[in-house]
């Protein structure tokens, strides 16, 4: 079964064409461990990246001693490079929910951002920009 | 809560801050510094389920990707 979901509105600091926001995919997931559970996030869906991110912070009020994890450095796509850290947590997005390791980092300027490991290995998305909201449809890949 | 009330929220939201709406998103709840405060003073206000949103310095366009 698929689940359609309405892209998110953010706001645009300078104007373009006319227009003072811009539509991005998103999804509030939220991420269990040590029998605690996070808020549901914010996260942006991100087919460039290639792992499932997010704020150190969310990952300290689960207990985890976010600094210990396996060291995971990064680059974005101008060059700026970052440290996170990977840690094991349950995943839940709405029905769905499975284990995955993911990185927390403290320079992230979203609370989340699920990528290709742990996000688009576990659905199958597809974007679609026809309607206004554009919108993007998740279906879950039964084996993973 | 209408795409011009998301908008304005976003807008006037403290950069480098978290921001959280009810659970149907209806409305603000909370706004705070870090992540543990706006999520314990959303639960305070008898949100137990709060979205949780954080606000970047800035609102340029995002060529995500890891986004920093």
């Amino acid at each position: 079964m698929s689940i359609t979901y309405p892209y998110t509105s953010f706001v645009l600091s300078k104007p373009e064409a006319g227009q003072s926001f811009v539509w991005r995919p998103a999804l509030t997931v939220v991420l269990h461990e040590n029998h605690r559970k996070s808020a549901p996030i914010r996260s942006l869906v991100d087919t460039g990246s290639d792992r499932c991110i997010f704020d150190g912070q969310i990952g300290e009020s689960l207990g985890l001693r976010v600094r210990d994890g396996q060291e995971y450095s990064f680059g974005g796509v101008v060059g700026a490079v970052a440290t996170g850290y990977f840690h094991k947590v349950r995943m839940q997005l709405g029905g769905s929910s499975y284990e995955t390791t993911v990185v927390f980092c403290y320079e992230l300027s979203v609370g989340g951002i699920l990528g290709q490991l742990g996000f688009f290995d576990h659905f199958v998305a597809t974007f679609d920009w026809t309607p206004n909201p554009p919108v993007f449809e998740l279906e879950r890949i039964p084996q993973n | 809560m209408s795409l011009e009330e998301r908008l304005k929220v976003l807008k006037e939201a403290k950069p480098n801050s978290w921001i959280a709406f009810s659970a149907d998103e209806s409305k603000v709840v909370a706004q705070a510094d870090t992540y543990a405060e706006v999520v314990a003073l959303a639960q305070e206000l008898g949100e137990s389920e709060p979205v949780v949103e954080k606000i970047p310095e800035n609102w340029l366009p995002r060529v995500f990707s890891h986004c920093l």
